[in-house]
């Protein structure tokens, strides 16, 4: 008896000889090594936010709530086993002698934080410790830097906090849920919980947040999680991980998923190679299987013996793919280093699995239906002069494809629904380029009929199409990298602003100006107060309330504190859609943005109630506004009369213009005011620029697969059409056609396929590019001619150096051979 | 009772195919006919006469539109398709007239397959590697076993052929103008082959044929006229 294992050798050696089963596996290959390279690399980075997010988030799972949360939960969350701590989170002032400072003070019981540590020091710059809340004296509190600044202080110094004085012990470097607060503008202050009420800061009318913290394994969290949501009150919400992710890690987020995607794409273009191969190969065996057939061979044998091959080249294809995949990696993760801004653990196993299981499904997928048709041959078929392959019901190969496809998609995503929207653009976009294939192959036809150009058909449109796309993703992203921030960077004023300073201290406000008008880059200063939306037409206003159910930002406008503004003359760039803007020395009214109100369902006349640190502020609605937000200057949602703010604490806010020119304005204006905090937008912009240069090469990078995966389905078409061009050329050689003539023959068919493919992938992603210009910046569309230029090169360059070196070796062809 | 010498029966055999206009176009009728065991048997007749149709119906490899046949003892329109193709399993050998070798195996792995494919044979891969090679060895391709088939001659092509034939020991051979792709002096060699290996093993031999001239080296002639049989 024949082994299974030496079965397996045997057949799959004698398998791999066919040119269809090696462009199967090459195919193959190339979907796993664009999954798991991307795969691979999302892995880790994930863990590492994963891990990064419940340090932000001090806990696995938390409970906040402006109200003081039920004890009962914690005591439950104890018996289950699970870690707690708790946390009260609130503004007030802290002052020492004359000095006053407002700061964020965060009461935290003893095991805070559940993950991460707080780091501090006893001096700025001095050495870093780690502090555990259980380990300050009765009087000590923590505090960051720019409280000790604001106020004058070292650590060891006593300040007055409410009733009570407290010691000001050490600074703190870092601490969790740090990062998700970049742009609060108030210190934070750390003190023990049992000392809060003693302060006597906390009232009923308090304004405070109030959090439940909770750590465990996986499935205690998850199993509290289900006993505790039906338990919850309307004013308690649940922080989970992603809550926890500040906006770099979610942009990171977004663009994993877009790099999945990119993968996914040349994932379909594979299938395509995929699925031409297995045409090829169904063609190729068809009399094979009827001497199979008639040796004795039974439809489950050559089933078994097609499917057991097709499965093995598949697994094979994800192994080597997984492989690659691995080492490629590390090329992006390298390159992607900055996003991330850690070091990424070790790689895990799952992208193998997922590399292994996309080659399956791919194989099953896009072979299976041409497995069918094959298995079904005749065996009556070996005495008939040509061996024809059964009709196949068109309906199979399309719901097996869809299928796959959709299968495919969902295992990259995640997400069922998103995969049902992909499929769709998918089936949208290949339409599209499928019928400009087909016209302009027609319409170059009709140009080109005196000079005998290769007739057009459907393999030659799949191969303009399928070339197309992945040449489009590539110049898409091109336009897109460079271009886009260029032009929308072109298109600021010249001198628009570059520096933004904020926390201003009211009495800096006046020296400031001063400064700035010495120097020439005066701007107007505005005072800038945190409030929360609370109460609209005298109605509490709550992000839980179901006008807002479906309208995520709005949840999270009502959620956070809004930067609220006063100003005797509007903005710059603001224009007023309905009422009147501020009379001079008004003390009462809203402006409020367009689009925020919209948002938030409040109309003009609408009276708005602003929680700010505990005093209330209701004003009416008395104009509306549109804001020109990518002016670089401070841009507010909701604007107050001129004096409004005059007994609110408060700091202030500007942006300026300095010449590169102008070195020692910067250094100057930051000693004399050391607690005012420059941002320098310049170096932001430089910054997002270099990060999205980054990501879209990464990007590209992936891309490139999808044109790999273009030459794959050239060669797989090129090869199911092998016999008929040899006897074709054979046929040219008898009637005289020389090698040079067939040669440019050849190569003129290869350029116009290329050339059509890259032209159309140009116009298309000039479309687009200019499309996306407009959404995101409103900038006026561009034609450039450069781009469909270098498309159409590209594209002609690529597939004529693929084709010819695929079907050269049948120019040598003899022509006696139509003889035999 | 069956007749154990009687390797393949036909009675009152036809084949029609439906055609556009929606009637019938009749290739074979009430062909009946009685082969034995170690008998050699020519069909002869002209282009589209029926002998390929007919030697498929005698095969298994197609069923008649009328009629009965046997092969080995056993009614073939009884069987579908998976039955019949266990029925020819080392029973039944084909030759063709294009050969039809797997263009992606060897001269040996070619041979060998038939025999790969009987997995009740109980043969280990080292006898059926050796049994193959002798099988080439037989037709004088014992140097060219590791050759693919594009690398042959049309003759050695039509060896290799007949070594996948006999290499189970059939019972019976069908042959589909098996020098029809040859030179006439190749094509003598291999006949020349063909019946030396029949007689040998004393197989039945069914060949198809235009070539009157090797239908006269068979025992039996049947002419097949207008999808008739005329002896």
């Amino acid at each position: 008896m024949i082994s299974l294992i030496q079965q397996f050798l045997i057949q799959t050696k004698r398998f791999w000889r066919l040119a269809e089963t090696r462009l199967l596996f090459l195919a193959l290959l190339v979907a796993v090594v664009a999954v798991t390279s991307v795969g691979f690399f999302t892995d880790r980075a994930d863990r590492v936010m994963n891990a990064q997010a419940t340090q932000l988030l001090g806990g696995d799972m938390v409970i906040v709530s402006t109200r003081p949360i039920d004890e009962a939960y914690l005591k439950e969350a104890e018996q289950r086993g699970l870690r707690t701590a708790s946390t009260i989170t609130f503004s007030s002032m802290v002052s020492r002698g004359e000095k006053f400072q407002l700061a964020q003070v965060k009461a935290v019981s003893d095991k805070y934080p559940l993950h991460g540590e707080i780091e501090t020091m006893a001096k700025s710059g001095g050495v870093i410790n780690i502090t555990s809340i259980d380990t300050l004296a009765d009087n000590e509190i923590i505090a960051d830097n720019r409280l000790f600044v604001s106020l004058g202080t070292t650590a060891g110094d006593i300040v007055q906090l409410g009733q009570t004085e407290k010691t000001l012990a050490k600074i703190i470097q870092k601490m969790p849920d740090q990062a998700s607060n970049a742009f609060q503008f108030a210190p934070t202050l750390i003190m023990p919980i049992e000392q809060l009420p003693a302060t006597g800061l906390l009232t009923g009318a308090s304004r405070a947040s109030y959090s439940l913290l909770f750590a465990g394994n996986e499935q205690q969290v998850k199993s509290f999680g289900n006993w505790l949501k039906p338990k919850l009150k309307q004013n308690e919400r649940i922080r989970t991980l992603e809550d926890g992710m500040p906006a770099i890690q979610q942009a990171l987020q977004r663009g994993q998923r877009f790099l999945k995607m990119a993968a996914l794409l040349a994932v379909i273009l594979a299938g395509a190679g995929i699925a031409l191969s297995s045409y090829s190969l169904t063609r190729h065996e068809t009399s094979a299987v009827a001497v199979l057939k008639t040796m004795g061979a039974s439809r489950w044998q050559i089933t078994k013996h097609y499917l057991f091959q097709l499965l093995v080249v598949a697994l094979i294809a994800g192994i080597v793919g997984s492989l690659f995949g691995y080492f490629i990696q590390f090329f992006l993760a390298n390159y992607l280093q900055d996003f991330i801004g850690q070091e990424l653990p070790s790689p895990g196993w799952t992208p193998v699995w997922v590399g292994l299981l996309t080659s399956q499904v791919l194989v099953i997928g896009f072979s299976a239906p041409h497995l069918f048709q094959l298995v079904k041959t005749a065996p009556v078929q070996i005495l008939q002069r040509a061996s024809t392959v059964s009709k196949a019901p068109l309906l199979l190969p399309v719901f097996s494809l869809t299928l796959s496809i959709l299968g495919l998609m969902w295992l990259q995503t995640g997400d069922i629904k998103l995969s049902f929207y992909l499929l769709v653009a998918v089936i949208i976009a290949l339409a599209v380029f499928w019928v400009c294939a087909l016209l302009m192959l027609k319409l170059v036809r009709k140009i080109g009929e005196r000079w005998h150009l290769p007739k057009a058909n459907r393999r030659m449109a799949l191969m303009v199409v399928v070339f197309g796309v992945g040449l489009f993703s590539l110049l898409l992203l091109t336009t897109l990298r460079s271009d886009l921030i260029d032009r929308w960077q072109a298109s600021l004023p010249e001198g628009a602003p570059n520096h933004f300073l904020i926390n201003i201290q009211p009495d800096e406000v006046k020296p400031l100006k001063e400064l700035l008008a010495k120097d020439n880059t005066e701007a107007p200063i505005y005072p800038m107060v945190r409030g929360r939306l609370v109460e609209v037409n005298d109605k509490p206003i709550s992000p839980d309330d179901s006008k807002y159910a479906e309208n995520e930002r709005a949840q999270r406008l009502l959620i956070r504190e809004f930067n609220l503004s006063a100003s005797e003359d509007m903005p710059e760039g603001n224009i007023i859609t309905a009422g009147k803007w501020f009379e001079k020395d008004a003390q009462t009214g809203f402006s409020m943005e367009q689009g925020i109100a919209d948002n938030l369902g409040v109309k003009m006349g609408d009276k708005l109630t602003f929680d700010i640190a505990g005093q209330r502020l209701i004003e009416t609605i008395t104009s509306m506004r549109t804001v020109q937000w990518d002016s670089m200057k401070p841009n507010f949602f909701v604007l107050a009369a001129p004096n409004a703010f005059e007994n609110y604490p408060k700091t202030f806010i500007t942006s300026i213009h300095l010449d590169k020119t102008k070195t020692e304005v910067l250094p100057n204006l930051i000693k004399k005011f050391p607690s005012v905090t420059d941002i320098d937008i310049s170096a932001i912009l430089t910054q997002v620029r270099d990060l999205i240069n980054k990501a879209a090469f990464a990007v590209q990078a992936i891309f490139l697969f999808t044109l790999v995966a273009g030459v794959v389905v050239l060669f797989a078409a090129l090869q199911s059409q092998k016999a008929l061009r040899r006897k074709e050329l054979a046929i040219l050689k008898t009637l005289g056609a020389n090698r040079a003539y067939l040669r440019r023959n050849l190569i003129l068919e290869f350029a116009m396929i290329g050339g059509l493919a890259g032209f159309l992938a140009a116009v298309l992603a000039l479309i687009a590019g200019n499309a996306a210009a407009y959404q995101l910046f409103e900038l006026t569309p561009q034609i450039n001619l450069g781009l469909i230029f270098i498309g159409t090169a590209l594209g002609a360059t690529l597939v004529s150096i693929a084709g010819y070196l695929n079907v050269r070796g049948l120019l040598s062809v003899v022509p006696v051979s139509l003889f035999r | 009772m069956p007749n154990n010498s009687i390797v393949i029966e036909s009675q009152n055999l036809s084949k029609n195919l439906p055609v556009s206009t929606g009637e019938k176009l009749h290739i074979l009728n009430d062909v009946s006919l009685v082969v034995e065991q170690g008998e050699s048997v020519a069909i002869t007749g002209t282009s589209g006469s029926g002998k390929t149709t007919l030697l498929g119906l005698l095969a298994g490899l197609d069923v008649p539109s009328e009629g009965e046949v046997s092969l080995l003892n056993k009614e073939l329109t009884e069987l579908d398709e998976d039955q019949r193709a266990e029925l020819r399993l080392s029973k039944v050998g084909f030759v063709f007239q294009s050969f039809h070798l797997m263009d992606n195996l060897t001269a040996l792995e070619n041979v060998m397959l038939p025999l790969e494919l009987d997995r009740q044979s109980g043969l280990k891969l080292t006898e059926i590697r050796q049994r193959a090679s002798e099988a080439l060895n037989q037709v004088g391709l014992g140097e060219r076993l590791t050759h693919l088939p594009t690398q042959l001659s049309g003759g050695e092509q039509q060896r290799v052929a007949l070594a996948r034939a006999f290499v189970t020991k059939p019972l019976v051979l069908f042959a589909d103008e098996p020098t029809g792709n040859l030179d006439s002096q190749t094509g003598d060699e291999i006949i020349d082959l063909l019946f030396a290996m029949q007689k040998e093993s004393n197989t039945t031999l069914v060949l198809v044929t235009h070539d009157d001239d090797l239908a006269e080296k068979c025992q039996t002639h049947y002419k097949l006229v207008n999808g008739a049989l005329a002896l």
